[in-house]
């Protein structure tokens, strides 16, 4: 039987149309994954299901009875129960208090021992492993969510919408996080997973809608589709994140790195006299799991982080202790990996975020003056040729879809020519058609005798990319291998286990 | 087209805010008992009587312009200059030592070097605290409410000690020298240039904000340092830059206050003008044209306190009720701007500009 059913739903913010005649159905005890890329209308759909937003057009029945569903309260009355992106959680509160926050069945006066019971009853069914008195703020970020699908399922949600519930988790977490959601689906629950991440559908859901700009393209079984097909779904064409690093022609060396060692915010060394090369027309890409020093090489490379010994060189030129400016001018790109807080200035235009960097260059300062046409017509120019959206140049950046905001990264730091490009995690959190064409501009680069570091945790991202591959593990090289290396030795690299003798000395 | 759009965009919420805020004090003041509409009669003729009373609106407005046009500034780079107070005092203090003692110069010299001490002094009092963040991380809100104590006690130890002009019974400076007063420029009225030059000052902070890779730097810092910082901004040395500047300004106004209205140093020469510019600031929304605006109206508020009190027997405190309700919807408006924005994030407008 069919939980949910939302027919011919049409949804208008003022021309724009964000959902145009979806069906959506979901039948009981499945988990129906909800794919698309961003903006393409999904969470706009599970908004209006959940009451947040009220449709213009169209009818929603739950369990076969049409509801008017105008508010979030109406949802909850139904057994809707919806699990947010970002947790609406009290941090300074138990894990109980939370679950147990504005429900009015549990009188005035609050049975601290019969409510810890309850939370534990549904912990134990459900393999949730949460301890009930446990304060919010010092729990990791994967029992918080659990913390929040608890709340749900205290309310008696029967009909779960998860919105890009792994956005947060590592991947243990996530592992974790699907068992439970599996748990429930086989205990009756009906479970929809918003999601733009194809792994996840594969391997967790039942059936699959596909959304694409406001519509839906399909439902699937998951049995009966795959990756490719997905994908195609998703962006509405062939999507090729294949290998397409072709011919080796390496010139001089334009980013040199030796015996660099640099400390963490703690004080402890977290790169340890780590030493290697970036020639003209390469890509070389630094592997490893997060956390083992790729954040401090990046930092200490663009000028964020003190080098406590060690050189670096640029184009030939010593820029050990320089300041972030002149190592720009020596031509060093930089996308860093935190694109909100280090790339963009999210209350600036779109047009002053291109410029950034490049403010007191003669092309866009006439003396102290900034040169409004030039800044204007690059902007322009750049916004075409990136393809950002909106193509509006006075569009705030802090408006624009995370995959967008990269573009603005990516054009900014292309367009100065850098001899060196640094890219830091460059599609961490882009859905699928934004990643290709990140990466496809990397190669790019590549091909027009720039010299770029990859640096990242997405090991398919490194193999598909790099021409050299440098595996990092505590601070320092575990070896050098190629991207036709068996996995198997990644593995082991990553792991700290490698048989590499030449530590920290990858040429 | 698109400018004025911008214009009435950003002039609708501090116009929503005043209007509020009169309908309120109405309401306020008919329930308790007085006569509003005599009230505000006489605090719109207290300004509007003739020009004697409009050239006094304009000289009440200009400390209120100088300090308004530093905090934006120091704002913009989101350092929260608390202590323009404090700067004004110095500019005050330092334009009263060439003004006393500088009797042989001509005029015209005289009142230059007077300004320019007064600059120097308040960006003395703005950049220490200044480079105590920026190098110490020190948080310049402690460091400059703290200068603004030390810098009326300085003055109350001058006025009553070496300054003090002992012919008088309060304790206060003795005179600037005469040829440093500043000329009043219509007749009948005491209007001095001091509202003018406020006006230059805001317009060139305004064009050094949106028009210069400086301004451009102080933004960026302001809103992301570290996205600045990996920009090649040096974050550390524009903050030092911005409180200078910003030190300047308002030393510059109490050097003008001085100059144009008080002619001796005495302790209750700012009645709080440094924090009243907060609210001047903040109703402006820290740009430097439209502090000239909410300059202005705090100048003809503070013009008619009295006025009101005289008309309809309403205490002269409630002029500061009245700017403390615009002050509170001011700020709730932004909160709502704010919250609509954190949560319409990827709602209506985004999702109709992405597609």
């Amino acid at each position: 039987m069919n939980v949910v059913e939302m027919r011919h739903i049409y949804k208008y913010f003022g021309n724009f149309c964000a959902n145009e005649d979806v069906n959506f159905s979901l039948e009981e005890g499945e988990v129906h994954a909800l794919l698309g890329e961003n903006g393409a209308g999904k969470s706009t759909l599970m908004n209006i299901l959940y009451g947040l937003y009220v449709h213009n057009e169209g009818s929603i029945l739950i369990n076969g009875e049409e509801v008017h569903m105008d508010s979030p309260s109406v949802a909850i009355e139904k057994g809707i129960g919806m699990v947010h992106q970002h947790f609406m959680l009290i941090p300074q509160l138990t894990v109980t208090e939370n679950i147990f926050l504005g429900m009015k069945e549990t009188g005035f006066v609050l049975d601290r021992k019969d409510l810890q019971r309850q939370v534990e009853e549904l912990n134990n069914r459900y393999g949730f492993n949460v301890k009930p008195d446990a304060v919010i703020w010092q729990v990791p970020v994967g029992v918080q969510q659990k913390v929040e699908i608890l709340k749900v399922l205290m309310r008696k949600a029967r009909i779960l919408i998860l919105d890009e519930p792994s956005a947060v988790l590592t991947p243990d977490e996530v592992v974790e996080l699907f068992n439970s959601v599996k748990a429930l689906s086989r205990e009756g629950y009906s479970i929809i997973l918003i999601t733009h991440k194809m792994s996840e559908v594969l391997n967790y859901a039942d059936r699959v809608t596909v959304m694409r700009q406001g519509r839906v393209v399909d439902t699937v079984r998951v049995a009966d589709t795959d990756e490719n097909e997905l994908a195609r779904m998703m962006v509405g064409r062939d999507v090729d994140l294949d290998r397409k690093i072709t011919g080796a022609d390496f010139g001089k060396a334009l980013l040199e790195v030796k015996d660099l060692t640099v400390r963490n915010d703690k004080g402890l060394e977290a790169v340890k006299n780590v030493s290697f090369t970036v020639r003209e027309g390469e890509i070389v890409g630094i592997a490893g799991v997060d956390g083992n020093g790729q954040l401090e090489l990046g930092e200490a490379i663009v000028g964020l982080r003190r080098i406590e010994r060690g050189e670096l060189k640029l184009n030939g030129n010593t820029v050990t202790a320089a300041a972030i400016r002149e190592r720009l001018d020596e031509g060093l790109g930089h996308i860093p990996d935190d694109r909100l807080k280090k790339g963009l200035v999210l209350q600036l235009p779109i047009k002053e975020n291109l410029i950034m960097g490049m403010q007191r260059s003669e092309k866009y300062a006439k003396g102290i003056f900034m040169r409004r046409d030039a800044i204007q017509s690059h902007a322009e120019k750049l916004v075409e040729e990136f393809d950002v959206r909106p193509a509006d140049i006075e569009y705030l950046a802090g408006g624009l879809s995370g995959g967008n905001q990269q573009k603005v990264i990516l054009a900014r730091e292309v367009d100065r020519e850098p001899n060196v490009l640094l890219a830091i995690q460059p599609t961490r959190g882009l859905d699928i058609g934004a990643t290709e064409f990140v990466r496809n501009k990397l190669v790019e680069e590549r091909s027009r005798r720039k010299a770029v570091l990859l640096i990242s945790t997405d090991l398919d991202e490194i193999i598909s990319l790099s021409d050299r591959i440098l595996i990092i593990y505590n601070g320092a090289f575990m070896g050098e291998v190629q991207y036709d290396t068996p996995l198997e030795e990644f593995s082991l690299l990553m792991a700290g286990r490698g048989s590499k003798e030449k530590k920290g000395e990858a040429v | 087209m698109e400018k004025l759009k911008n214009a009435i965009k950003s002039i609708w919420m501090p116009a929503l805010a005043i209007l509020a805020a009169i309908v309120i004090s109405w309401i306020v003041l008919t329930v308790s008992g007085y006569d509003a509409g005599k009230a505000f009669g006489a605090l719109w003729s207290a300004t509007f009587r003739n020009m004697k009373a409009f050239g006094n609106t304009l000289n009440k407005a200009s400390p209120l312009l100088f300090t308004g046009v530093a905090v934006a500034v120091s704002y913009r780079c989101s350092v929260f200059n608390i202590g323009t107070e404090g700067q004004f005092l110095m500019g005050a203090i330092a334009a009263g030592y060439v003004g006393i003692y500088c009797k042989m110069l001509p005029g015209p010299v005289l009142v230059v070097l007077m300004f320019v001490a007064g600059a120097i002094g308040g960006a003395v009092w703005g950049v220490i605290p200044g480079y105590l963040k920026a190098r110490h991380g020190v948080s310049e809100v402690i460091t400059t409410i703290m200068f603004n104590y030390i810098a009326l006690q300085f003055l109350g130890f001058l006025v009553r000690g070496p300054l003090r002009d002992t012919s008088q019974v309060e304790p206060q400076s003795f005179k600037i020298a005469d040829q440093a007063y500043l000329h009043y420029l219509l007749p009948d009225t005491r209007l001095h240039i001091g509202f003018f030059l406020g006006c230059v000052i805001a317009v060139v902070m305004f064009v050094w904000l949106f028009r210069t890779y400086y301004g451009y730097e102080v933004r960026a810092v302001g809103y992301n340092a570290t996205a600045a910082q990996c920009g090649g901004v040096n974050v550390k040395t524009t903050m030092v830059q911005a409180m200078l500047i910003s030190g300047g300004i308002a030393g510059l106004g109490g050097a003008i206050e001085l100059a144009g209205n008080a002619h001796y140093l005495f302790e209750n020469m700012s009645p709080g003008y440094g924090y009243t510019a907060i609210a001047v600031s903040v109703l402006a929304g820290n740009n430097p044209i439209g502090v000239i605006f909410s300059a202005l109206l705090f100048g003809f508020l503070n013009a008619g306190s009295t006025a009101m009190q005289r008309a309809a027997d309403v205490s002269a405190s409630f002029v500061n009720i009245f700017q403390g309700i615009i002050i509170i919807f001011v700020a709730l408006a932004a909160v709502s701007k704010m919250l609509l924005k954190g949560k319409g994030k990827k709602t209506e407008k985004a999702a109709k500009k992405e597609a």
